[in-house]
C-alpha cells in the first residue's frame, strides 16, 4: 500500500509539473529553443563581461572550465566543502579502526600483479584529466575519481596499504589550504576573492588561462584524496572507540 | 574595513588545516569562532563581487541591513553556544567551523545556486552534528527528509534560471512578477517546500521530534537559536524580497504556516517533558515567524525572532543540562530545581514569560507589533495568533510553576521538598540567563531601545533588490 501510494503520488507531482511547464503560456521554453540573448551563459561564450580586467577572460578553451572555476570558483570551493563534510562525517560516524576489512577472497598474485600494471596507467589517466582540465573536457572532479578508483584497487590488492594512508590526510588539507590562499591573495591584492590574477596567456597552451589550471590541479588532488580518505574509512573495521 | 567573505573562508581555512593538526582541532574552533565574531562588526554595508565579476555573472555576497543582523546574530549565538556546550564538542569541531561558514554562507550570498551550496553545506553538517547524541535513526529520518527538501528547491531554481537566464538573486527579485503564472506557481511551491523542511512547517517536519527532543548541552542551543534563526531570515528573504505569492497559494502558504502555530502548541500542552515542550514550543513560533514574513509583516516578524533565539537559546541549554545531569528531563521529578540554581531559573523564567509575551518584557512589545501586523490582514490571524499564545501562556506557566515550587499540590512548599536533581554549575549558562534576561527586561521596559535598530533591520525587506546597475541584464 505505501508504495502504490508513494508511486500515485509521484505521477500526481509529475502530472502537475508537466501540465504547468508543456504550456504555451507559460513561456518555458522547449528543449533546445532558449533564447540565449539576455542570458548570462551568451556572456560566457563571448568572453566579454568585463573588458576592463588586465587580463580578460580569454585563457581557458574549455567554457565549462572557465564557468566553474573562474566565473563561479566560489561554488566549486563550497562544492569541494560538502565532499569534505561528508568524507568527514564517514569518518567521525564509522568508528573507523586500524583493521582492515578481510574478504573472503584472498587477493593473489594475478589480482596484485594485474593492479600494479592498471593502477600506474589510471593515475596517469586520471591526472591527465585534472591537469588539461582547462583545454579538453574533464577537470578536478573526474580526475580525482579516478585517482580515487585506482587508491581502491590498491587497497583490495595489497594488506599493508592503510599504512600508507595517512599522506590522503595531509594532501587533503594542503591542498584546500592552497585553494584558499590563492584565493586570499586575490583578496588582498586586487579586493577580491578568488580574483584570476595571473596572464591569461594564449589559447590552447598549457600555461594558459591563469590561475585556472592551478585551482584545477589542487581541486583534483583534493578530491581525490577525500574520495580516497572515503574509500578507506569504508574499508576499515574495529578499533577503539 | 573587513570582506565579508572572510565570515566564510576562514572557517573553511582553519578546518582544511585541522585535518592536518587533528591536536589543535579545538583551539582552531575557537580561535575562529572569536575571529568571526570581531570582525563582524567591521564589516560595511554594500556588494561584494567574487572573483572580480559583477554580477550577474559572478557571485556577490550582499550586505544590506538585513544580512548584516543576520551575520551578527549567527556568529553571536554560535560562540555562546559553542561555549555552552564546549564539553560536549569533542571530535566534532571541524564540522562546527564548517557549519558556521554554511550559515554565514546562506545570509550573505546573493546567488540562487550559491545559496543553495552553503544550504547543502550547513545541512549536511547539521546531519553530523546531529549524532552527538547517539540516536542515528533520527539522524537518518532528518537526512532523507533534508535531502529531499534541497533537491525540490535545486529543481525549483532550475526552472529559475531556464526562464530568468540568471541565477542572481536580485534579477530574479526583479524579474519575478514578469514571469507567468504558472512558472511563479510552480517556482514558489518548490522554493517553499524546499525550505520549509528547514524551518520546520507542518508536512515537512517529522523529523523535528526526533532531532529537537534528544539534543545535548551543544546541540540544543545550536540547532534551536543558531539554525532556526538563519532558515527564518532567509525564509525572509526568499518569501519578502525574491518571491511575492498571491491567490489562493498565498491562502495554502499561510494556512500551513498558522496550522502548524497551532498544532505544535497544542501538542506541547499534552507533554510533560521539558526538552519535548521546547521541541514543540520552536514548530509553534517557527510557523508564527515565517507566517508574519509572508503577510509581509517584516518588522513583527523580526522582533519574534530575536525573542525566539534568545529564549530557545537559554531555555533549550538549561534543559539539556538538567536532562544531562539526571537522564531525565520530566517536569514532575524536577520540581523545585530552580530552587537551588535561582540565576538560571532568572534566565529561564523571563525567557518563557517573554515568548509568551507578558507585558513588562521584550516579547510583549513583540507580540503587541504581531498583533498590529495581523489586523492589517483581516480579523482571522489575529484570532489564531491570540489562541496560540494563550495556549503558550498555558503550559509555560504551568511548567514554570512546576519547577520553582518543589512539593507535591496542596503541599506546603518548602526547602527540604527541593528534589534531587541536580544540574551542573556551569558559569557560562548562569551567565547567558542573567545577561538575556536582562535584556529582555530592558527591552521591556525601554522598547525605543530595540525598535529603531529592528526597524532598520527590516527596511529592506519591503524593497527588491535591486541595485545592479542598468543595462547590465
Amino acid at each position: 500500500m505505501k508504495k502504490f501510494i508513494s508511486v500515485l503520488l509521484t505521477f500526481v507531482v509529475a502530472f502537475f509539473m508537466f501540465s504547468l511547464l508543456y504550456d504555451s503560456q507559460s513561456f518555458f521554453p522547449n528543449y533546445g529553443e532558449r533564447d540565449l540573448n539576455n542570458a548570462v551563459s551568451q556572456e560566457y561564450i563571448d568572453k566579454d563581461t568585463d573588458e576592463t580586467r588586465p587580463y580578460p577572460e580569454t585563457g581557458s578553451a574549455n567554457i565549462v572550465t572557465s564557468v566553474v572555476v573562474n566565473y563561479r570558483g566560489f561554488d566549486t570551493l563550497g562544492e569541494l566543502t560538502v565532499l569534505f563534510i561528508s568524507a568527514m562525517g564517514v569518518a567521525l560516524l564509522l568508528n573507523v579502526g586500524k583493521e582492515r576489512i578481510i574478504f573472503r577472497v584472498k587477493p593473489n598474485f594475478i589480482l596484485k600483479a594485474g593492479v600494479r600494471i592498471i593502477t600506474g596507467i589510471i593515475l596517469i589517466v586520471g591526472i591527465y584529466i585534472f591537469i588539461h582540465g582547462h583545454l579538453t573536457p574533464g577537470g578536478g572532479f573526474p580526475g580525482g575519481a579516478m585517482i580515487a578508483s585506482s587508491v581502491l584497487l590498491m587497497y583490495i590488492s595489497d594488506d599493508k596499504f592503510k599504512e600508507k594512508m595517512n599522506a590522503f590526510n595531509v594532501l587533503e588539507g594542503a591542498s584546500g589550504v592552497l585553494i584558499i590562499v590563492l584565493g586570499l591573495i586575490g583578496l588582498f591584492a586586487f579586493n577580491s576573492f578568488l580574483y584570476n590574477f595571473l596572464p591569461s596567456g594564449e589559447i590552447g597552451q598549457l600555461f594558459s588561462a591563469g590561475l585556472t589550471p592551478i585551482l584545477y590541479v589542487l581541486i583534483g588532488l583534493k578530491v581525490g584524496s577525500e574520495l580516497s580518505n572515503i574509500i578507506g574509512n569504508f574499508l576499515t573495521q574495529g578499533g577503539e572507540k | 574595513m573587513i570582506n565579508p567573505v572572510l565570515l566564510i573562508v576562514i572557517p573553511l581555512l582553519l578546518a582544511f588545516v585541522g585535518v592536518m593538526f587533528k591536536n589543535f582541532s579545538k583551539s582552531l574552533l575557537f580561535f575562529g569562532l572569536v575571529l568571526n565574531t570581531i570582525f563582524v562588526f567591521f564589516v560595511q554595508k554594500g556588494s561584494y563581487e567574487l572573483g572580480g565579476w559583477q554580477p550577474p555573472f559572478g557571485i556577490n555576497l550582499l550586505v544590506d541591513n538585513y544580512s548584516f543582523f543576520g551575520i551578527i546574530l549567527i556568529n553571536v549565538l554560535f560562540l555562546v553556544s559553542s561555549l555552552i556546550g564546549m564539553k560536549k564538542i569533542g571530535k566534532y569541531s571541524l564540522p562546527l567551523l564548517i557549519s558556521l561558514a554554511g550559515l554565514n554562507g546562506m545570509v550573505l550570498t546573493n546567488d540562487l545556486f550559491n545559496f543553495y551550496v552553503f544550504f547543502e553545506i550547513a545541512t549536511i553538517s547539521a546531519y553530523i552534528i546531529s549524532t552527538l547524541h547517539g540516536k542515528y535513526h533520527h539522524t537518518f529520518n532528518y537526512l532523507v527528509l533534508g535531502s529531499v527538501g534541497s533537491s525540490l528547491y535545486l529543481l525549483g531554481i532550475i526552472i529559475v534560471y531556464a526562464v530568468v537566464g540568471s541565477l542572481n538573486m536580485s534579477d530574479l527579485s526583479v524579474h519575478f512578477s514578469e514571469l507567468s503564472q504558472n512558472i511563479q506557481l510552480i517556482v514558489s511551491i518548490l522554493i517553499f517546500s524546499g525550505l520549509a523542511v528547514e524551518a520546520k512547517l507542518i508536512p515537512f517536519n517529522s523529523w523535528v521530534r526526533g532531532i529537537y527532543s534528544n539534543v545535548n548541552t551543544l546541540t540544543a542551543p545550536l540547532f534551536s537559536a543558531v539554525y532556526a534563526s538563519t532558515i527564518f531570515l532567509v525564509f525572509g528573504r526568499f518569501f519578502s524580497n525574491l518571491i511575492t505569492v498571491s491567490g489562493p497559494l498565498f491562502n495554502i502558504f499561510i494556512a500551513i504556516t498558522f496550522i502548524t502555530f497551532i498544532f505544535a502548541e497544542t501538542s506541547a500542552t499534552a507533554t510533560k517533558n521539558m526538552r519535548e515542550i521546547l521541541t514543540f514550543s520552536s514548530i509553534g513560533q517557527a510557523g508564527l515567524i515565517t507566517g508574519l514574513f509572508l503577510i509581509g509583516g517584516g518588522y513583527a516578524a523580526v522582533l519574534q525572532l530575536i525573542n525566539n533565539a534568545f529564549a530557545k537559546l537559554v531555555m533549550f541549554s538549561t534543559a539539556a543540562n538538567v536532562y544531562e545531569n539526571n537522564s531525565s528531563d520530566s517536569i514532575d521529578k524536577a520540581a523545585g530545581i530552580f530552587r537551588k540554581y535561582p540565576l538560571v531559573g532568572f534566565g529561564f523564567t523571563v525567557s518563557a514569560l517573554s515568548l509568551i509575551g507578558l507585558p513588562l518584557f521584550y516579547g510583549f512589545y513583540a507580540k503587541f507589533n504581531i498583533i498590529n501586523t495581523a489586523f492589517n490582514i483581516n480579523w482571522i490571524i489575529p484570532l489564531v495568533i491570540l489562541l496560540g499564545s494563550l495556549l503558550e501562556g498555558v503550559y509555560y506557566i504551568r511548567m514554570l510553576v512546576k519547577l520553582w515550587v518543589p512539593g507535591e499540590e496542596h503541599e506546603e512548599a518548602t526547602e527540604k521538598l527541593t528534589t534531587k536533581f541536580s544540574m551542573n554549575k556551569l558559569f557560562v549558562i548562569s551567565v547567558v540567563a542573567v545577561v538575556v534576561g536582562f535584556l529582555f527586561i530592558m527591552g521591556g521596559i525601554y522598547p525605543e531601545l530595540f525598535g529603531d535598530f529592528v526597524q532598520n533591520v527590516s527596511t529592506p525587506l519591503k524593497e527588491s533588490l535591486s541595485y545592479l546597475s542598468v543595462g547590465v541584464m
